[in-house]
Formats: C-alpha cells, structure tokens, sequence
C-alpha cells in the first residue's frame, strides 16, 4: 500500500459491541430485529431492522378485489386481527355509502372487545416472558384460548374470523351463544386476582418495569405514539370515545389512564383495559337479545362490486393503539391505494429505536414487549 | 483389603449412574411442578432420557475447537467425580476420605469449564452470560462456603460420612436443620441460587442474551449440558440433605427428602421473574450471607 493511501483505521472502543436481538431470538415479537450497540451493558445506539414479514399487504390489496381483500386484512396483525377487518370494512362502507344495520354494529363491537381481552392476556404473557416468568405466559395463552373458542363458535375460525364484511358480519351468533359468552366473561373476571396475585403485584416484576422506557407525554405525541401506550403517559385519548364508531356512544366505559409512562405503566393500563373490556362485552350481551333485526345489508355481486369513487380515512381503537385505514377508489372492482396506519410502526421503529438508548442490556426485550407492538404491521 | 478396594471401585463407579437415574426424575419432577403451576400437562415419564438420547444421537458437524469440547467434559465431569463424594444409603464411595472442602471445589468445577468452553464459541451471547454465570456463583459461593464452615465447626468434621452418622445417632432433634435452622435457611438460599432458577436466573436469560452459555449448544454438546443439569440438581439436593437432614437412613426416607428439598426453590422459581444482576448480588451478599454469618455465631457459641 502506498503510504499516501493509508488510512487508519478506527476501531471502536474494546468495551463496545454488537449485538443482535433477532429475527430469530426470544426476546423480540415474531420476526424483527433489533441491532444494538452496546458499552457494557448500556445500550448506546440500537436500529430497528424490519422486512423479514415483508409481504407487501398494501400492493397486494390494490391487485385483488374489494371482497378478496377481507381475507387478507387479518393477517396483517395476528394477535388482534379482528380490528383489521373492521377497519377495513368501515372504509369501503364509508366509500360506498352503505349502512350497516345495527345488530352487525353490536356484534362488531362483541367481537372487537373480545379480541382486545385475547390480545392483552397475550401479551401480559410476553411481557411477563420477558423478564424470566413463564407462568403468566401459559395462563395467558390458556385464558385467551377461551376466546378464541368463543369465535370458532361464532365464526367459524379461531384466529382469522374473516368475519366482518362491508355491509355487516358474515352470520348471526348461534343459539345460547351470548350465555357461553358471560360465563368466559365471569370466569376470566375470577381469573384477574390470580393474575395480580402471580404477576402485577409481583415485587421483583415492579422493581424490574417501573423506570424501564419512559415516555413522557410531549415526548409520546412527537412519536406518534397512540392507544394503552399513550395512556400510561396520562393522556385519556381513545378512539372510541373521541371519535366514536359502531355504538361505542352508546356504551358506559371508562379510559384507564397512568402517568408515570414506563413499562409497568403501560403493563398496568392494559389490566385496567381488560376490566373495561370485560364491562362492555356485559353491555354488549345484556342489550343484543332487545336489537333484533338483519345482520348484513346486501351488497352487489363481489365479483363485479365496483365502489365508489373517493378516498376514506377511517379509524379504530385496537388493542396496539390507533388503527387506521386510508382507501382511495377510482370506482373500480379494486382498491386504487391503500394505506394502513397502523400503531406498530411508530412503537416498533422510532419509538423503540428511542427507548432502547440508554437502556440496560436486560431491559431491551421488556421495552420492546411493553409496546406490544406487532411486527407484520411494521411490514405492511 | 483387596475386597475392600474393588467395592469402593464399584461404589465410585455406581454412585454416579444412580446420581444421573435419579437425577433424570428430579427433572421429570421440576418439569411436572412446573406444567402443574401453568396449567399444563408436562412431559410422560422417560422425558428427560429421550431428551438426552435424543440430543447425543445428533452427528455434530462443527466444533468450536479443544477447549469447547473440554469444557462440556469438565462441566459434567466436576459434577461426576463430586458424586462420589456424596454418600447415598449403602454407598460411602470416597466420601470418607474426601471431604466438603473437596467437594465444594469439585462444585465449582463445572461452572469454570462452562466459562472454558462458552468462552471459546465467541459468541458474545455466551460470554455474557458465563460472565453472569460467574458474577452469580461468586455470590452464592459466599453464603455456601459460610454454611459448610459453620457445619462443619458443628460437628467438628469435615467429613460427610460422619456429619451423616452424627445425625442419624440422634433422631431428628440431632439433624442440621434443627441444631442450626438458621444456617439451614441461608443453605436453602445458596442451594435455590446454585441452580440458577428464578429469580436468580440471570444467566440463561433467553429473551436477554439468547439463553447465554447454551446459544452455541447443539447435538452432543448440548445433551451434555443436559447430563450436567440432572447431576447439579441431585448433588444440589444431595449435599443439602446430607448436612441438614440427617443424610439417607434408608433409600425411601433419602429420596423423598432429596425431592423435598429441590421441590422447595422449583416451586417458588415459576412464581417470579429473574433478577437484575446487580440485585441478584445486593439479595445473596445481604441477607443469605447475614443469616448465614448469624448461624455461624449461634454455632460458635
């Protein structure tokens, strides 16, 4: 080498180094990554790195029809994909101006809070996981599998119901169904004391989460930061009062909130979520009996459905946050655009990119747990 | 003379295939408590064999080189060679003429071999958790060392096979845990962070650094550390019955108190999560150490 073309080379410091959280590890939601740069065990640098779930949900939708796309929607967030096919069914609704009877409205709402139940009794588990205690995580998974019995029964699938549809859901709820409803509903109530016995007042769990991740309010609106998230900061902003769909006006809830906005905080919004839930699913089977009529407006042949021309920005409260649909049609028998907002992005990438420095080595996988964020979503 | 050589040869060579059978059930059984506390079913009986079979029956295509290969071979012999230093019922091996002294050092074997063999894997996965692995047995180690200390002034001997005798001679008011409860405890609190279950799980950590010194196991190797998990919670149970409970008067009173033992640290390690490491040390240096020092007084009086 000539002299004049050398270049030393600058090493990093020996206490520095690098380190992978996944695709495939433990500590990381399905398939993403976290690259971390770490000085001892503090995190000084950390890059989220996506696409290993890249199918390309927003392309693929604009190549199938509007009624394909129901089919495809759910899969874009596994453990709360009921919120993706009422989403997108509210657009096209929106689109083509149709009116979805109000039986189909409760029903939805039925389906939309139970699905929220089965996701934080997931992740509780995940979190949990996080920290070295299996427990809640199979009595998480026991619990939610309760649920997800609840729409085999009332659907026909147990994880893509594939069950709402522009105009309405696909069927009626089968016969004594709301009763096996309230006895899930009273069984998983009894449940919650073991929970806070086993996990949310655990002392080792407190002193673990409390301090890990905190975002500040300011900090959470900059980042975009929306749903049980957000509320930990103290911020009681919920779709379905703020923006009411469906007839969640008509429904008696309240909005858990906390300030300290850490990862227990989230953790501890999401418990109080569970109860509020479990409120509306009671509201929902003690008013359905008195609603009666059809489940479904009839919409034209899917085949040859072509939706009006227009765009629709709709949204949802889903279990991660703030869940939205942007459609654009040019009154064709296909989507023109689709866009999703959906909640992981933000609490995947730049929100956990931010949290992550300065944080220590164990707390990494808590923080990312803690946002419950869904990593299909990001890849969208 | 010669009859009494060839049958400590055969007890040196039979206590540790005991140790390993019944090793092979206290894994079936912290499996089982722990599938009963999560709502599970847990695995049918030969589980544990079938792992390790199956796991050695796997062709290993790379090796990270001679000092990976040893270190497994030390992390399961240490605990091997400590077997026969444990007496069992009718079976005395070499234990008369070892001692705790050897077999507390021959217990810290395997976590130094582990430290051999992870180290040179260079996975940076690994190397934190060895480096975990070696922070947490520094901090039990203090409290155990206590322990035995404050034991063997008790019985003013080091020797396992007469602290046993001692307190079978005496019935249940002469066992360990009833001239020296205190010092019981803080040995329950050494044993329960021994193994390395929560909360002092620092470092297998799957969701923090991948499940540490195993990230780089596979086939044999890891079906080695598997062998050495069956060992490490029968000598764990073994030592802590011989010095506190009176040893094994009959192989039915021994087993049901070795299993005893290890239900106590299983059963609480799937109710809690596991420690920072920094705490898990501020826990072990405060309180087990303390109680173990105020045992140690008690004693000395």
């Amino acid at each position: 080498m000539r002299p004049e073309n050398y270049q030393a080379v600058n090493h990093p410091p020996s206490h520095e180094y690098e380190l992978n959280f996944g695709p495939n590890h433990p500590g990381i939601e399905g398939n993403y990554a976290l690259k971390v740069k770490l000085q001892g065990d503090i995190v000084i640098e950390a890059r989220a790195d996506g696409g290993y779930l890249h199918r390309g949900f927003e392309k693929l939708m604009e190549n199938r029809l509007w009624i394909q796309n129901i089919a495809l929607v759910p899969r874009i967030c596994v453990p709360d994909p009921v919120p993706m096919e009422v989403c997108y069914s509210l657009a096209v609704e929106d689109l083509d101006d149709i009116k979805v009877p109000e039986r189909a409205q409760w029903l939805r709402v039925l389906q939309l809070e139970l699905s929220r139940i089965a996701a934080h009794l997931f992740t509780f588990g995940g979190h949990a996981a996080t920290t070295g205690m299996y427990t809640p995580m199979y009595w998480g998974v026991t619990d939610r599998d309760l649920i997800l019995d609840l729409f085999e029964e009332l659907t026909g699938g147990r994880v893509y119901s594939i069950y709402n549809l522009p105009g309405g859901v696909r069927q009626d709820m089968p016969e004594g169904f709301l009763q096996r409803v309230t006895q899930t509903m009273d069984y998983i109530d009894g449940r919650l004391k073991d929970y806070d016995n086993l996990f949310f007042t655990n002392q080792i769990f407190i002193r673990r989460s409390k301090g890990v991740g905190v975002i500040n309010q300011q900090q959470a609106l900059e980042w975009g930061v929306t749903g049980p998230n957000l509320r930990a900061c103290g911020l009681a902003f919920d779709v379905r009062r703020d923006d009411s769909y469906l007839i969640y006006d008509q429904l008696d809830f309240d909005i858990p909130t906390e300030d300290a906005g850490d990862a227990w905080a989230r953790t501890l919004v999401r418990r109080m979520e569970l109860v509020e839930s479990i409120r509306i699913v009671r509201q929902v089977v003690q008013a359905l009996p008195d609603i009666k009529g059809p489940v479904r407006t009839p919409i034209p042949n899917p085949l040859a459905w072509r939706v009006k021309a227009g765009d629709s920005y709709t949204r949802v409260e889903s279990s991660k946050g703030e869940l939205a649909y942007y459609i654009v049609s040019n009154g064709e028998e296909k989507p023109y655009r689709v866009h999703i907002r959906g909640p992981s992005s933000m609490h995947a990438v730049q929100v956990l990119e931010k949290l992550s420095v300065g944080c220590r080595l164990e707390d990494v996988a808590q923080t990312m747990f803690s946002l419950d964020a869904c990593p299909p979503e990001v890849d969208r | 003379m010669a009859n009494s050589i060839l049958l400590t040869i055969l007890e040196v060579i039979l206590m540790p295939l005991v140790a390993f059978i019944v090793g092979l059930f206290m894994v079936l059984m912290m499996r089982k408590l722990a599938a009963k506390l999560q709502r599970r079913v847990g695995p049918p009986l030969f589980q544990p064999l079938y792992d390790i079979v199956k796991l050695y029956g796997k062709q290993t295509q790379i090796s990270h080189g001679l000092i990976h290969d040893i270190g497994i071979i030390m992390a399961v012999g240490g605990y091997v060679a400590a077997e026969a230093l444990l007496p069992v019922p009718g079976m005395d091996g070499i234990a008369a003429k070892g001692g705790l002294v050897t077999l507390a050092y021959l217990m810290m074997v395997p976590s130094l071999g582990l430290a051999l063999g992870v180290g040179q894997c260079a996975n940076p996965n690994g190397s934190i958790g060895i480096s975990r692995a070696l922070t947490a047995m520094l901090a039990y180690d203090i409290p155990f060392i206590i322990v035995i200390f404050g034991v063997a002034y008790h019985f003013g001997s080091t020797n396992l096979v007469s602290i046993i005798a001692t307190q079978q001679a005496e019935g249940i008011a002469g066992w360990g845990i009833s001239e020296m409860p205190i010092l019981a405890i803080a040995g329950l609190f050494a044993l329960h962070a021994s193994l390395g279950k929560q909360p002092f799980e620092i470092y297998i950590a799957p969701a923090e650094i991948a499940t540490g010194p195993m990230v780089e196991m596979g086939g044999k190797f890891l079906g080695g550390l598997f062998v050495m998990q069956t060992f490490q919670l029968y000598t764990a149970s073994v030592l802590y019955v011989s010095l506190f409970l009176g040893g094994g008067e009959n192989w039915v009173t021994f087993l049901i108190k070795c299993f005893a033992v290890l239900a106590i640290p299983v059963l609480i390690a799937y109710l809690f999560p596991r420690y920072r490491t920094e705490d898990l040390i501020r826990l072990v240096w405060k309180w087990p150490v303390m109680l173990a020092l105020l045992g140690v007084a008690f004693v000395m009086n």
